[in-house]
């Protein structure tokens, strides 16, 4: 177990130094350093656990240890996107208001979340990622975008899920 | 070293019979039932790990050694640790694009215009601030996390699994950037 207990160390230490990275130096708050932070505490975890096999331990786990820190960082990582990115979800944003003003019409809400504009935002960031074009005012698919709507709607189809969103 | 591996291949397997079952639970249930039984389905999948550790004790006692209590024990409560990091990866990184995305659906509407492309206002025909709020609100109250009364929303169940989910963030979100 004591490779186990050891990735979480190394887990909780690197998710401290992003934490400090990305409140000391406002450059550094993008998912790409996000991810430069943890690959090093993989190589970390790898050497840690590299040298703890030589103390001769019972139950020697070194894979599941790097596989458990691998899966932590993902999790964490996916977890705390929005809050990487400064974005929010429209389900965070109606608990938000909620939280802060105890109850709501559905007016409220929606003139909240049409504040936010969600749909306009969505537009441009998948425009600047590349998935869609703009021409002549009309969206239209890139290659990269088709290959992953093609996925999605598979995926849906699978699940019997007419429409997200 | 074999537990090491048995390990990660009980999880992998877990997985993928857990997997199944969502998949069989989710073409059938209610949309907005959603939120409420992610949890359940992920929870109960626990028992996948458990099942293949214990049949392999017992089939093959020989696999764990001279150790086998203490070998079976470990390869239960580590499958269990990774089997629910993994679906936890699994819900918020694909099944959660699938089912709430705003970019996913607004990507799939795009690509079912094909060449002929589509514009702002034709999709917010179909997808619009309105809407978003509409069937958020929906699966909200019937996941039993908010409460509709009198015309006004309000937050009901504070210890639900989703409500934590939100709260975290929203506190990390208050450390990392002080908002």
């Amino acid at each position: 177990m004591i490779y186990l207990v050891l990735s979480f160390v190394v887990f909780i230490i690197t998710a401290v130094s992003h934490f400090l990275v990305f409140r000391l130096n406002s450059k550094a708050r993008s998912m790409l350093v996000a991810f430069i932070i943890y690959f090093a505490g993989l190589l970390l975890d790898v050497l840690f656990i590299s040298n703890t096999r030589s103390l001769g331990m019972t139950i020697p786990l070194p894979f599941s240890g790097i596989i458990l820190y691998l899966l932590l960082s993902v999790a964490y990582l996916i977890y705390i996107s929005p809050v990487i990115l400064s974005d929010s979800s429209p389900s965070n944003t109606i608990i938000e208001t909620l939280l802060v003003e105890e109850k709501a019409s559905d007016r409220q809400l929606t003139d909240k979340l049409t504040a936010v504009n969600f749909i306009e935002k969505r537009l441009s960031e998948m425009m600047r990622a590349g998935l869609i074009q703009k021409n002549r005012h009309k969206y239209k698919l890139t290659s990269k975008g088709n290959v992953i709507a093609r996925i999605f709607l598979y995926y849906r189809a699978l699940y019997k899920w007419d429409r997200g969103g | 070293m074999f537990l090491d591996f048995f390990i990660l291949i009980n999880t992998a397997i877990s997985v993928l019979i857990s997997l199944f079952f969502h998949l069989l639970v989710f073409r059938n249930i209610r949309k907005e039932k959603t939120i409420y039984f992610l949890p359940l389905v992920v929870g109960l999948g626990c028992i996948f790990p458990v099942i293949i550790t214990g049949s392999a004790g017992n089939l093959i006692p020989q696999i764990f050694g001279q150790h086998q209590p203490e070998y079976l024990w470990a390869a239960t409560i580590n499958s269990i640790i990774l089997y629910l990091l993994s679906m936890f990866i699994y819900i918020l990184g694909v099944f959660g694009l699938m089912a709430a995305s705003v970019r996913i659906r607004l990507l799939c509407d795009i690509a079912k215009k094909g060449n002929e492309g589509i514009t702002q206002g034709e999709l917010q025909q179909s997808y619009n601030p309105k809407i978003i709020a509409e069937k958020r609100l929906e699966r909200l109250v019937s996941s039993g996390i908010l409460d509709y009364r009198q015309g006004q929303y309000r937050l009901k169940n504070r210890r639900s699994l989703f409500f934590l989910y939100v709260s975290l963030i929203l506190l990390l979100r208050k450390l990392y950037t002080g908002n």
